[in-house]
């Protein structure tokens, strides 16, 4: 004989618990323990010998059917056996011609399940739907979970020695940082709160005001600083080197810190620019000096000093340092051309024709001339950055999302963390269940690239021209729609998070646009006046000798303002509100006001309710307010 | 001699089927039968019999119900449904025009489709 596939089950003692176990509900509730389901029963009523009985006993038990099929199945294979036996075969011939007990036991499971009734295959066919429909997302957990845990960004692109690569091929005789950075360090940390020169350089502050006494005394005090300035404004490069060893201790001193550059772990946008900031307070000093120079008629001072307020704007557009460099080299030309228009309003003779005439040159020449826009280059590259700290790099453009990336994503956000260099803790839940997750809901690296570059891509066309030939930014909107629903904002967090707000600092530029040609008219308004001894008709008058063309105003399209008010020339913008009202400034001095637009992220013409009635007086500047508080 | 697995699942229906024409029969005697009137070709054990059985009363071609046999021992009969011998019409036509087909090439001898 030979041995069955798999090992026959022992037959059951008979015990009351067994007997329990294979009595139906229906005659336990009546109180009767028939055992009626036992499966032995059969095969004893055949009167099987033990080898028999115990294969038929294995084989139903093992079909793990309902206890009432089990009986049925039993019983007929005892039937069977009992047949063969009847008919001279030995037991040991039956249980070898029966064929294969596993194969058997399935087959007879699935071919008695077949038949049992419609409702059970209703009930068992919704059940297994809803277990796989149950194990579908497991299973894509799962799968994400593998690609997550098993990739690793791959850092090609190193953007600061890109940065630097420029920077590094200036000499060290051109390179205007170094005198910067002397000068810097040699004023007080906080130029503005220490000295309470904010307050003076927002009110009209005159000779012989407290505070007047005050700004002459700070510049007596860093005169060596102002020296530094103008020698370093003198020179043609900022040539300012990220992670140059000469400046650690300028570092230590500002951001407690040996370096500038991000960490092995940390991206791009996480380099810091506290050079851009300490050159502030030398704008600011320099600025000083040109008041002091424009009220006590020192001629060589000013232009000493506005030669050095512009130089110190372009050699920080020349720097190039992302998106708020530029907006600070935007802040120094405004105050250079503003304390320009000072000098010319209240000095008129104190610079020479050829003195107008080369500021004149320096003003237009500015950021290449022409329209002034903060440039998206670094904003692309710190995007990219961080796209490649966050996805692996198929060498095709293409990648999925790491748990670094995620990581990186959770720890570094929100934004403020990321930029005050703090690393947020990411709870194990988040780490461990939602990084998985987030794999299969997260836009791959391609996509995510072409989405950004996308929205840098419409934003530069959408800010060519003048203000108002502006459209409310579809880029603005884009993002306020991907934002607002849930799936899609998950897709594209990291642009969702990283894309700058763009069209407030393109609405700067188009300010200081407003202001270059706003002085550079008034260059040519008082050259005019020299020569002819009155003040033209119109600005066309000016046209070609003293402007290539007449101004025009950017929030308008029309002619730049112009009237003669008390035998002086007016000039100004219509402002936000789009109106002529003939030069009238808003009350109590905020020039700013009139050119204020409401939610630039929307519609960038659009006037804020007090911009409304006034115009933008571009010059002669708008007397400043009285200061409220004098000590 | 021993018949493929394939072969075996579209001959072994029609075969209990055509068995079960004659008068309704119980497991041990199909077995039997099947053995002696093939020659062993189409000779099944248990393990096989039984589950082909419950299939075929699944899809509604046999019927099944237990009887006294004359030994006393109950015994379950299978026999053909109505809908079972439509299948057996089927399946005996199907089989001839396959014979015909394996005659016309040679791989039965010519009549056997008959």
């Amino acid at each position: 004989m030979s041995t069955p596939d798999f090992a026959l089950l022992k037959l059951p003692s008979d015990s009351v618990w067994r007997r329990l176990n294979q009595t139906p509900w229906r005659d336990l509730l009546r109180g009767r323990i028939t055992a009626r389901w036992e499966i032995t029963r059969a095969t004893t009523a055949a009167n099987l010998p033990p080898l028999a009985a115990q294969l038929v006993y294995t084989v139903a038990r093992r079909t793990k059917l309902w206890p009432s099929e089990k009986l049925d199945v039993a019983r007929e294979l005892s039937g069977h056996f009992r047949d063969g036996l009847d008919a001279g075969k030995t037991a040991e011939q039956l249980v070898e011609d029966f064929g294969d007990v596993r194969q058997s036991v399935k087959l007879i499971r699935r071919a008695r399940r077949r038949c049992r009734p419609l409702w059970w295959h209703i009930v068992h066919g919704a059940t297994m739907a809803m277990l796989l429909l149950a194990l579908v997302p497991v299973v894509w957990f799962f799968w994400n979970a593998i690609w997550f845990w098993t990739g690793r960004p791959k850092i090609i692109r190193d953007f600061i020695a890109e940065i630097n690569a420029s920077a590094q091929t200036v000499t060290p005789n051109d390179r205007a940082w170094p005198l910067y950075r002397e000068a810097a360090l040699a004023l007080p940390g906080d130029t503005k709160t220490e000295m309470g020169l904010d307050q003076a350089l927002k009110y009209r502050c005159q000779p012989g005001d407290p505070d007047w006494q005050r700004m002459l005394d700070y510049l007596r005090d860093h005169q060596e600083s102002l020296r530094l300035a103008r020698e370093g404004a003198r020179r043609p490069r900022f040539g300012f080197v990220f992670g140059d060893p000469d400046d650690t201790e300028f570092m230590r001193k500002v951001v407690q810190r040996d370096s500038i550059l991000p960490k092995t772990d940390e991206c791009l946008i996480q380099t810091l620019l506290p050079h851009l900031q300490q050159l502030r307070g030398l704008a600011m000093l320099l600025d000083c000096d040109a008041r002091r120079a424009t009220a006590e008629n020192d001629a060589t001072s000013l232009r000493q000093d506005l030669h050095a307020m512009f130089s110190l704007a372009n050699h920080v557009w020349d720097a190039n340092s992302f998106l708020v460099g530029d907006l600070i080299s935007l802040a120094f030309y405004s105050l250079a051309l503003e304390r320009m228009g000072q000098a010319l309003a209240e000095q008129p003779a104190l610079l020479s024709d050829t003195d107008l005439r080369d500021f004149s040159h320096i003003i237009a020449s500015f950021a290449g001339g022409g329209d002034i826009r903060p440039r998206l280059g670094r904003e692309r590259n710190t995007m990219l950055d961080v796209i490649q700290r966050m996805y692996t790099d198929d060498e095709q453009g293409d990648g999925h999302l790491t748990a670094e990336g995620h990581r990186l994503l959770l720890g570094y956000m929100p934004l403020q963390l990321l930029l005050e260099n703090k690393v947020q803790h990411v709870p194990w839940f988040e780490q461990h269940l939602v990084g998985p997750a987030a794999y299969g809901l997260i836009a791959g690296r391609a996509e995510m690239t072409s989405f950004a570059m996308r929205l840098f891509d419409r934003t530069e066309v959408e800010q060519r021209g003048l203000l108002y030939q502006w459209k409310p930014s579809s880029v603005d909107q884009e993002i306020k729609q991907v934002a607002g629903s849930g799936l899609q904002r998950i897709r594209y967090l990291p642009v969702m998070l990283l894309f700058p707000s763009v069209q407030p600092a393109a609405v700067a530029g188009e300010r200081s646009c407003q202001m270059r040609d706003a002085i550079l008219t008034a260059l040519a308004l008082e050259l005019y006046h020299r020569r002819t001894g009155a003040w033209p008709n119109v600005l066309t008058d000016l046209t070609p000798g003293l402007l290539p063309t007449a101004p025009l105003d950017r929030y308008t399209g029309q002619p730049l303002g112009y009237s003669l008010v008390a035998g002086r020339p007016l000039l100004y913008s219509r402002g936000a509100d789009g109106q002529d009202n003939g030069g009238t400034p808003p009350p109590g001095g905020d020039r700013q006001q009139a050119n204020l637009s409401a939610g630039v992220m929307g519609d960038p013409r659009s006037p804020i309710p007090a911009a409304h009635g006034f115009d933008w007086v571009l010059w002669p500047p708008a007397p400043l307010p009285i200061r409220d508080d004098p000590e | 001699m021993r018949i493929e697995r394939e072969l075996m699942r579209g001959a072994g229906p029609a075969a209990v089927l055509k068995l079960l024409e004659s008068g309704a029969r119980y497991g041990y005697e199909l077995v039997e039968a099947l053995e002696q009137r093939s020659s062993g070709v189409l000779a099944m054990g248990q393990s096989t019999l039984y589950p082909l059985l419950y299939n075929l009363e699944s899809q509604g071609l046999v019927r099944s119900d237990w009887r006294d046999a004359a030994n006393g021992r109950q015994r379950r009969y299978y026999s053909l449904t109505a809908k079972g011998k439509k299948r057996l019409a089927s399946d005996t036509e199907q089989w001839r025009a396959l014979a015909g087909a394996m005659a016309a090439l040679g791989i039965l001898p010519q009549g056997a489709a008959s």
